[in-house]
């Protein structure tokens, strides 16, 4: 009984979201033109392209130097060089790192003593009591999501995230205060607000994180992406998925669009087209709803 | 079979509540007397009026979009846009911050995007009249595009398609110039508007509300420059693609409301 009511609860918050909820529907912000405008007919559904459901390879991904550097302005800069390729057979373990090194506050995984996120979905253990309010904050999410890129305004909102100053190939010699360990195949890493440390004898690099490894909160800012009745989270460049303990890294699904690249993306063309390629993941640029968005395919 | 009877009926319930309520909203929207100020509608129709005689204009104009995010926190993105319309089937628009800058071409026969900071760029054919466009352009791409209430051919119709109330408020200067301040009410959105006060009606300002939208974001225009001669070549409308630039593929997403993939 209780399973059922469960179900004509779901039911019901779809038909309310999806049908009375008019500012989830599409509108036109920038013009009274399509507020006024008879209503449009709904559109035919889009075919779900295929989704890759390979269960992640948990391999770490090489680190790649910096190809395109971010424009950041009034932010503090960190250090900025290439750093080598680590191989993960050899581990560097955090004794390792000069003693002048300036290892601020670092937790395990399991100590969250910060409150969550505003934009983190509800960790995973509450799942039994989270249904509802997930499935509202998503369709809300996405809606929103969508906006914001037919008015590209995500290259502006990306700015005020802690993520967007970094990207792999980066070095720093001390941690962000409220960093949390992570550890991955007996192999430490740490984790701030979509950034990824490892330790090196120098400080630390900033690296693309490892498929597999879990994160106990989103970074901030992440989108929402429904593939095949998988959500997944997207922020900087990495994918996530909600598991237990969090949020654990996996490959990109195919057939989802971005509106901004990873930031160690590199241009590839392949048959006369022009792709992006970042950490295995292949991207191919579109104009979506007016404006340059990326949607990842398989290797061309 | 109690309980299926139980369950089916909760279900339709629930399907049915949101429709119901929105159903006796609009009663209750409709019984209610509509306030209607003469003066704005007034002055309303001489600036569309003076709008929709100028065969060709030009304007310059700062925009703002707020955004709320889910924290409910509200935030305010701007551009700069240039606009060169010449009817019935002349369009340009040029939408431009230090991350963002993007130009749309309509000649009558082809809508042109292009992103000049990735230099791609992206095409698709369109209705041979602007107004015809600029719905296509919307409905099977879902291309949003700001002060195209401008360019349409008959500005006062498609303002006051859906007009529920009108206000006056009197003279307030906008970029230091006197304006008439009216004020329109619609069942999603409210808008106000600023007509400089004078032989030429320019439109000087105009608010979008998104009232039944989370945190009510508002659009906002500042029109800063306003040119009704006839300056504007024939070939400004023809798209000519920049050195190296890539031709990408125009797609709609469904969740925009377009109907193109």
């Amino acid at each position: 009984m209780k399973k059922n009511l469960k179900l004509v609860a779901r039911l019901a918050l779809g038909v309310f979201v999806f049908w009375g909820c008019p500012e989830l529907n599409a509108a036109d912000w920038s013009s009274l033109h399509g507020s006024n405008s008879a209503p449009r007919e709904a559109p035919a559904a889009r075919p779900q392209p295929p989704v890759n459901r390979e269960p992640p390879a948990p391999v770490v991904r090489a680190v790649v130097p910096e190809t395109r550097p971010i424009a950041s302005q009034a932010r503090p800069q960190p250090q900025q060089a290439p750093i080598q390729s680590r191989a993960h057979s050899q581990p560097l373990q955090p004794q390792q790192a000069p003693a002048n090194r300036e290892t601020q506050v670092s937790r395990e995984t399991q100590i969250v003593d910060r409150g969550q996120l505003p934009h983190a979905a509800p960790a995973a253990s509450n799942r039994s009591t989270e249904p509802l309010q997930q499935l509202t904050t998503q369709a809300q999410s996405r809606a929103a999501a969508a906006d914001r890129r037919r008015s590209d305004v995500d290259e502006d909102r990306r700015q005020s995230f802690f993520w967007s100053d970094f990207h792999p190939g980066m070095r720093t010699d001390r941690l962000p205060e409220g960093c949390h360990r992570v550890n991955f195949h007996n192999h430490p890493y740490f984790y701030f607000e979509g950034v990824y440390y490892d330790s090196q004898p120098w400080g630390y690099a900033i690296i693309a994180p490892p498929i597999g490894v879990v994160v106990p909160e989103l970074p901030p800012g992440a989108e929402i992406m429904v593939v095949g009745g998988t959500v997944y989270y997207y922020a900087g460049g990495v994918f996530y998925i909600q598991q237990p303990g969090g949020f654990g890294v996996v490959a990109a699904p195919i057939g989802v669009d971005v509106a901004v690249l990873p930031p160690n993306a590199t241009t590839a063309v392949v048959n006369g087209m022009v792709y992006y390629q970042a950490d295995g993941t292949w991207y191919q640029p579109i104009m979506l709803n007016g404006v340059a968005s990326y949607v990842t395919v398989p290797q061309p | 079979m109690n309980r299926l009877f139980f369950i089916g009926l909760l279900s339709l319930s629930l399907f049915c509540a949101p429709g119901a309520i929105r159903l006796a909203a609009q009663d209750q929207t409709k019984a209610a007397p509509a306030s209607i100020s003469p003066r704005a509608e007034s002055l309303l129709r001489s600036a569309c009026q003076f709008l929709a005689e100028a065969r060709a204009f030009s304007l310059s104009a700062e925009i703002g979009r707020e955004h709320v995010d889910e924290a409910g926190h509200k935030v305010q993105f701007s551009r700069s846009v240039r606009m060169d319309v010449r009817r019935p089937d002349g369009l340009r628009i040029e939408i431009s911050s230090p991350l963002s800058a993007r130009g749309f071409w309509y000649d009558g026969k082809t809508l042109t995007i292009l992103d000049r900071k990735r230099n791609c760029y992206s095409d698709a054919p369109m209705p041979p009249m602007l107004d015809k466009a600029l719905e296509a352009a919307r409905d099977e791409f879902g291309i949003d595009l700001p002060l195209i209430d401008l360019a349409v051919s008959d500005p006062y119709k498609n303002a006051t398609a859906k007009v529920q109330t009108s206000r006056y408020y009197g003279i307030s200067p906008v970029l230091g110039v006197p304006c008439h301040h009216l004020a329109f009410t619609q069942e999603n959105v409210d808008w106000q508007i600023w007509i400089e006060d004078g032989p030429q009606p320019f439109i000087r300002k105009f608010v979008i509300t998104h009232k039944n939208s989370p945190g009510s974001p508002e659009f906002t225009a500042l029109i800063t420059r306003w040119d009704v001669a006839d300056r504007v070549a024939d070939s400004d409308f023809v798209f000519e693609r920049p050195p190296g630039a890539v031709k990408i593929e125009m797609r709609a997403d469904e969740e925009m409301g377009g109907s193109k993939k």
